[in-house]
């Protein structure tokens, strides 16, 4: 990835940082620039905020032929993401073992290395996730920051649509 | 003005190699570990380095502290493997906390006492009034060639200090600081080379011990006190065997040493070291608590501190889930194959 | 005002396809990109029965030649190769991810049905082993959101792999049943010339094979593949009277958020369902008309998707209906991929939605041989991109053209 393309994302990619519509209160990471909800209404009131860097596995696979860059972690685990305040998101569970890597399983974000544009280019670093110990309590990195950030439940029209696991018949 | 430690966060990866694993793959006697006082090393994550472990560090630190990351005027980040020869690890650190940009910025070498040396700018520039508060942070993922005696004792850590001045947030008090330094070769590592050198038993009495020796009696001499006036000690801890040497030698006792020896569960982590050590006694120190502090960097020199605990630290957010012997308590142990692949020592062929 | 969205009646002009043709798909080493193009080309205007001066105009549907053979700009070269570059006849590359082919396919359709062309060529091609197996697979995943999956460790099959599990949790779907889709297909591909695997396969092999995604192994994956198709479309005045012309009678198309966790169901596409109630409402048709149909199963579980969000069986059945054999020669549905499939015929990206068509036409001319699906006269194409943010879906009849 080009350093352009890598740099204008850091904030998103260190901290998760999404978008709330002004209008419905729908969060959306990576942000975007229309909610797809209110869409001409929301325009000019997508507003940045920092997801809390934690949630719930809703799926997940472990890799054996990588993406680039990940020939050295194989097998590794990709999960899709539940946020609390509605976004879904894909990305690697790192740093827990394989019987915590569980649809259900509480996770929280940590800091990690996530390329590199080879051995001389720049170092793409970004957010991963382990799975919370058993019974430890939920913690957030999120650090404040002067900005608006809301850890309300979002409202709208992708909240908690993937709920955890049931199966049906 | 009072100037001290205001929060603070400590990182160690949770991976581990032990001493006997190494051995083994060397032929070495497997009572190596024993004799060095290093049963097992922490191991960095394949997607870990200095900057991953320094903002882990940092954002527990901001997470607990009473200010914010627009409070910050300055981060150094001290270490000897900096992921990038030229560009700042700071700047990732910033960003990761989402801290102002209007703050001034270096990182900082001199092999394991880079992260002491930063926290004697952040003193400075806190009690100057430059800054408010400053983020001090020392971490290391050091390397030892395979084989070399560097190999059982190097590993990865760091921790983050916050230095602020202000009284109601400081936990403890940074009362004094001494440094002693000279030019002392004993361990370097060239430009372009990916494992340091060392000057073998050269490392022992002309390099550790003569300068943290020196820096130590400075700073009672300083402070007229002497190894009985403290609570704790902490030392720079290439292994389990110097720091307790060098502390007896001093006066001090096991039992004031213990706490914050880390070095025979995790390694040396170079500049992350004391500063670890220390983080661990802060976990679990009281008020009025006195911390004698010691870092040592080969090339050489030693930055010696003494610290008094406040009441503060009552109020502090020290539960199981924030200690760091709650981290240490969870890991995953590695053969030397997988510590291999970790450590960059297994080159994929060109075809991958 | 909200508005209804267009659903197209059938319109005059209709689109017929006449000729037909794909080289054999597989690992080409001797073959250049433009050799295949050049040779799947030929092959159709020949069965067309088209003389190069008749091409009213030209596309060619391909993803990633930029990235495979380093070559953009590529459909003016490949008329070149077929030596038609005095005739300066339009064309243009049409790009979908491993949709590009019926993409390029509908656009010819349109062209057709708008009455600016009597004939268009359309062709589709891919040449993947040009490249190492990484770079092809990384070439292959670029159809997936490369910022926030493919940058972040996704691959595409790792994100199919997380539907299977989906769909396993939320129906039952076991693995014998994504396996049974293989087994078919290896099945069906065993008795079909073009196919780049021509041998049948058990359920034990498809369950051994390493992984490259849990659940999903490497039988559950179609392969890398070279090849190239091609079709001749033609208006009513040129297949007039051609009693082998096939009739494009539905054409239907759909997009989605290119990222999978953008979207509400992670155990069905909507792009499919939305292209095949286009396609059938234009052709005035319903699933139960269909005799077979080619579908995307660029993995297993691709396959039992299509079947159900093409309407074959109800959401969560495809993988009984599969295993029961409801799906193959002598069941009681469509004979899905009888071709082999992209699992077994193979995928080389672009090609594979004009193979497809080149595969029902067959069919519907009664000209596929071995395996040829009896009184096939209605069958249909299904060609996905990524994991289904594109999706396309043609209905073909067999038709008499009046003179």
């Amino acid at each position: 990835m080009s350093v352009p393309r890598f740099w204008r994302e850091i904030p998103q990619r260190y901290n998760l940082q999404a978008a709330k519509c002004g209008a419905c209160e729908g969060v959306y990471f990576p942000p975007r620039e229309v909610c797809p909800a209110c869409r001409r209404a929301s325009i000019g009131k997508m507003a940045p905020m920092r997801l809390s860097g934690v949630g719930t596995i809703v799926e997940w696979t472990r890799v054996h032929k990588p993406a680039p860059g990940y020939e050295m972690q194989v097998p590794y685990t990709v999960a899709l993401i539940q946020a609390p305040e509605g976004p879904l998101l894909t990305g690697q569970v790192v740093d827990s073992a394989s019987e915590a890597i569980h649809v259900g399983a509480h996770v929280r974000s940590v800091f990690r290395r996530v390329g590199q544009d080879g051995e001389a280019g720049v170092i793409h670093y970004g957010t991963k996730w382990v799975v919370e110990a058993r019974g430890a309590e939920a913690r957030s990195d999120a650090v404040p920051t002067g900005k608006a950030t809301d850890g309300k439940r979002r409202k709208g029209r992708n909240k908690a649509l993937f709920q955890p696991p049931v199966r049906s018949p | 003005m009072p100037v001290g430690i205001t929060s603070y966060g400590a990182y160690v990866p949770r991976y581990r190699i032990k001493s006997e694993e190494i051995a083994r793959v060397w032929g070495d006697d497997a009572n190596v570990g024993k004799g060095l006082n290093v049963h097992e090393k922490s191991v960095p994550g394949l997607d870990e380095d200095v900057a991953t472990i320094s903002v882990e560090a940092a954002r527990q630190a901001m997470r607990r502290a009473k200010t914010t990351p627009n409070d910050l005027g300055a981060i150094y980040v001290g270490s000897e493997s900096h992921p990038y020869a030229v560009k700042p690890t700071g700047t990732i650190v910033q960003a990761a906390l989402d801290a102002t940009p209007f703050m001034t910025m270096a990182d900082y070498e001199f092999a394991c006492k880079a992260g002491t040396a930063a926290v004697q700018t952040g003193m400075g520039l806190v009690k100057s009034g430059m800054c408010k508060t400053v983020l001090a942070i020392g971490a290391d993922t050091s390397q030892g060639a395979p084989r070399n005696a560097l190999e059982y004792s190097a590993s990865a850590g760091g921790a983050a200090i916050l230095i602020g001045a202000e009284k109601k947030h400081i936990l403890a008090e940074i009362q004094h600081t001494v440094s002693f330094t000279t030019d002392t070769p004993d361990f370097w590592r060239r430009e372009g080379q990916k494992y340091p050198s060392h000057g073998e038993r050269f490392t022992g009495e002309p390099a550790y011990f003569r300068h943290v020796r020196e820096a130590s009696e400075r700073l009672f001499a300083d402070t007229r006190t002497t190894a009985k006036d403290y609570t704790h000690a902490v030392f720079h801890q290439p292994n389990g065997k110097f720091p307790a040497t060098i502390a007896e030698k001093l006066g001090f006792t096991k039992e004031q040493y213990a706490t914050g020896l880390l070095a025979p569960r995790i390694g040396n982590t170079y500049s992350g070291a004391v500063l670890l050590g220390l983080a661990a006694i802060l976990d679990i120190a009281e008020p009025d608590d006195s911390i004698f502090m010691c870092g040592y960097g080969s090339g050489a020199g030693s930055d010696a501190f003494q610290l008094e605990v406040t009441r503060n630290i009552e109020d502090y957010d020290r539960s199981p889930r924030e200690q760091l012997a709650t981290q240490l308590a969870s890991t995953t142990m590695l053969d030397y194959a997988t510590y291999a692949k970790h450590r960059g020592k297994i080159i994929l062929g060109g075809s991958e | 005002m909200a508005r209804k969205p267009h659903v197209p009646r059938k319109v005059l002009p209709e689109a017929f396809v006449l000729g037909a043709s794909h080289t054999r798909f597989g690992e080409a080493w001797e073959k250049s990109y433009r050799d295949l193009m050049t040779e799947a080309g030929l092959g159709a205007l020949k069965d067309a029965r088209i003389a190069g001066d008749e091409i009213d105009a030209v596309f060619v549907g391909t993803m990633s030649t930029g990235k495979l053979v380093g070559q953009e700009h590529v459909a003016p070269l490949l008329l070149d190769g077929a030596g038609l570059a005095d005739r300066h006849i339009p064309a243009t590359r049409v790009e979908a991810a491993g949709a590009s082919g019926a993409v390029a396919f509908r656009q010819g359709v349109n062209l057709i049905r708008s009455g600016s062309a009597d004939v268009v060529v359309v062709g589709g091609i891919e040449k993947m082993t040009d490249v190492s197996d990484a770079d092809a697979q990384a070439i292959a995943s670029a159809g997936i959101d490369q910022e926030w999956e493919h940058f972040v460790g996704a691959t595409e099959t790792a994100l199919w792999a997380m539907m299977a599990k989906r769909h396993m949790a939320a129906f039952g779907t076991t693995r014998e049943q994504l396996a049974a889709v293989a087994v078919k297909n290896h099945a069906h591909g065993a008795k079909n010339p073009l196919a780049q695997f021509r041998r049948a396969i058990d359920e034990a092999a498809v369950l051994r094979a390493p992984l490259i995604a849990d659940p999903l192994g490497m039988f559950d994956c179609a392969p890398i593949s070279d090849g190239a198709a091609c079709v001749v479309l033609a208006s009513a005045k040129i297949a007039a009277g051609r009693a082998d012309a096939v009739r494009v009678s539905g054409s239907g198309m759909a997009s989605d958020s290119l990222a999978l966790h953008s979207r509400p169901s992670l155990t069905s596409l909507a792009a499919t369902e939305h292209a095949a109630r286009r396609a059938y409402a234009e052709a005035g048709i319903s699933p139960a008309d269909v005799q077979l149909a080619e579908v995307h199963d660029g993995t297993t579980l691709g396959e039992l998707l299509a079947i159900e969000d093409l309407g074959f069986v109800k959401k969560g059945q495809g993988g009984p209906a599969t295993a029961k054999g409801r799906t193959t020669f002598g069941g009681d549905l469509a004979v899905i991929n009888p071709s082999g499939g992209l699992k077994a015929r193979g995928h080389p990206a672009g090609a594979t939605g004009i193979a497809q068509v080149c595969e029902v036409v067959w069919h519907l001319r009664g000209q596929a041989g071995e395996r040829q699906v009896k009184d096939a006269r209605i069958g249909i194409t299904h060609n996905t991109g990524g994991t289904g943010a594109t999706a396309v879906v043609h209905v073909l009849e067999k038709t008499e053209v009046p003179e």
